[in-house]
């Protein structure tokens, strides 16, 4: 079965050539990144472009996949987001305990 | 006091850089009044404490969107149901509304775990969507790809749920 390069270098379209390379650019440059999460997405779009081109999933179903994996995204990004704030609260609320009951207490001699 | 000693041999008269035990009341005012406003601010955009019902939710409604994936793909003598797509579209708006308005009945709303639960929602709706445009079932290699995607969702919904701190 062909692969996502041999195929787009079967579109024999010259407007087509610069995002083509782009696309390939881009798609091998993820691969390559050090984030999981970076990696698997490439390799996911690249998985579907081939079932696309191999009419294994129609485009209305391409398109929902592309849909779903930018809310994986989100979800991601948001996951992120409440892992700095729970981190921050950890801290913050740490150091609060360990003056309250343990740096002012020796201070003032207690 | 044997705590008070080590602290005092260890970094000479200096408690803490800025404060030493010379600094007096108004110095011991200073450092409370300073970890209290940083705590308070810091607090404005804090995330709130883990909630097992949220997390019962999710759990709960990855089960339930995966079984309705699984129940609208094509297999042996399957065939398109619309009345019983549609039953269970309305069962799936139910649970995500009922999760929905749980989150924003909290005294203190929390964006971020209604995000999560936002998402998930959306995700559900275009899936329902995709199904009554083609009023027909799913393929099996579309359906295996989405449920990928669908777990990948949920597992970070879930995730983002348990790291927060018990209260």
């Amino acid at each position: 079965m062909p692969g996502l390069k041999e195929i787009l270098d079967e579109i024999k379209d010259e407007a087509l050539d610069a995002a083509r390379e782009e696309l390939k650019n881009l798609l091998s440059n993820a691969k390559d990144d050090a984030h999981e999460f970076v990696k698997d997405n490439a390799q996911k779009i690249e998985k579907w472009l081939v079932m696309l081109a191999n009419k294994e999933l129609g485009k209305s179903e391409f398109d929902a996949l592309m849909r779903a994996r930018r809310r994986i995204l989100r979800q991601h990004l948001n996951t992120l987001e409440i892992e700095a704030r729970t981190r921050l609260r950890k801290i913050t609320t740490g150091l609060a305990s360990l003056v309250t009951h343990k740096i002012v207490p020796a201070l003032l001699g207690v | 006091m044997q705590f008070r000693g080590h602290l005092a041999s260890s970094r000479g008269d200096r408690l803490l850089p800025g404060l030493s035990r010379h600094s007096g009341p108004a110095g011991i005012l200073f450092l409370v009044a300073a970890v209290s406003l940083i705590a308070s601010a810091s607090c404005i955009h804090f995330v709130s404490h883990y909630d097992s019902v949220s997390y019962e939710h999710m759990t709960s409604l990855k089960a339930f969107h995966l079984k309705f994936i699984d129940d609208f793909t094509e297999g042996d003598g399957k065939l398109w149901d619309h009345e019983g797509f549609l039953r269970k579209r309305d069962e799936g708006e139910l649970r995500f509304r009922e999760a929905v308005e749980y989150e924003k009945g909290k005294d203190k709303r929390d964006k971020t775990r209604e995000e999560a639960f936002s998402i998930l929602y959306e995700e559900f709706r275009d899936n329902c969507e995709l199904l009554e445009d083609k009023g027909d079932l799913y393929s099996k290699a579309f359906a295996d790809e989405l449920k990928l995607e669908l777990e990948a969702n949920y597992c970070l919904a879930i995730r983002g749920e348990k790291i927060r701190t018990i209260e």
